[in-house]
């Protein structure tokens, strides 16, 4: 089903698998595992960025600062259930960005979750922030993952 | 006959070795499982095993480490694929074998012992007539 109001024009989309072991004994995907499809869904957008997948070969290495996710409707789980995450960034600073997240559920018209998520380029080998590079900062920066601020219910 | 499922892995599926931990493994073998007798299973009208199954036994056997970074991609996803079979049919239990593919190498094999049972009573019970004809086209 499509959502109501479409994040972007282009965001980055990623369908996450809930797993059998993902609902807890009331039948409802489990809180807690969402955080784990909202970072899948990161990942997918780290992989095809310059800054890569933090630990894969030639990676320049970003951490999580900060996750806040707002809970709007829960998710019955049943078999083969997939779950849409669209993902924008509404900030792109010196050392740091932001992304705004959204999940959805076939079962559901609107958005079932949001999440704001803050990453920071981040060097491994000092054990401290780094600069963004030019084509990292162009990447993020792209109008075509870009959202709005105050999308994000998570302040 | 072998059901083949395509299972996306999780960033927190790796341990800090960077590879699928060990004991994931038994997770993504169940989503292959849930899979054919959840699922697939539903949309033959075979709901019976959804109502109680358990698990009397599990075995794996690891062959190769999988990793998150250079995993078989579907586009979109980094995944394994699970290929699985009906190895035996006993009156109150049935074995499923598995391999778990990464690259077109198999990375493990695995096998699950796997009883009906009655959640209300709290005991197993015996296959259905019903159960047993779904589950012998998958007999290797």
């Amino acid at each position: 089903m499509a959502p109501a109001t479409p994040m972007s024009a282009s965001p980055a989309v990623y369908h996450a698998q809930v797993r059998w072991s993902d609902p807890d004994t009331l039948g409802h995907v489990n809180h807690a595992r969402y955080l784990s499809y909202f970072e899948d869904a990161r990942m997918a957008l780290l992989a095809a960025s310059p800054s890569g997948v933090p630990g894969s070969t030639g990676d320049r290495g970003c951490i999580a600062a900060r996750v806040a996710v707002d809970y709007l409707a829960p998710v019955e789980f049943r078999p083969g259930l997939t779950l849409r995450v669209e993902t924008g960034v509404s900030r792109v600073g010196r050392t740091s960005w932001t992304l705004l997240q959204r999940l959805y559920s076939p079962d559901a018209p609107g958005p079932v979750a949001r999440c704001e998520c803050v990453l920071v380029a981040y060097s491994y080998a000092d054990a401290k922030p780094r600069p963004l590079d030019d084509d990292e900062r162009a990447f993020w920066g792209d109008p075509s993952l870009a959202v709005a601020n105050e999308e994000s219910g998570a302040r | 006959m072998r059901y083949t499922y395509q299972c996306a892995l999780r960033w927190s599926d790796l341990d800090v070795f960077g590879h699928v931990n060990n004991a994931r493994f038994l997770t993504l073998y169940e989503e292959a499982r849930v899979a054919l007798m959840f699922r697939r299973a539903g949309e033959q009208g075979l709901t019976s095993f959804e109502e109680g199954v358990v698990i009397s036994r599990h075995e794996v056997d690891y062959l190769r480490p999988v990793d998150y970074a250079t995993a078989e991609h579907d586009g979109a996803r980094p995944t394994v694929t699970i290929e699985m079979w009906v190895e035996d049919i006993r009156p109150s239990r049935f074995v499923i074998a598995y391999e778990l593919f990464d690259r077109g190498q198999v990375a493990s094999r695995a096998r699950s012992v796997c009883v009906p049972y009655d959640l209300e009573t709290q005991r197993p019970r015996r296959l259905s007539d019903a159960e047993r004809a779904f589950l012998l086209p998958w007999q290797a």
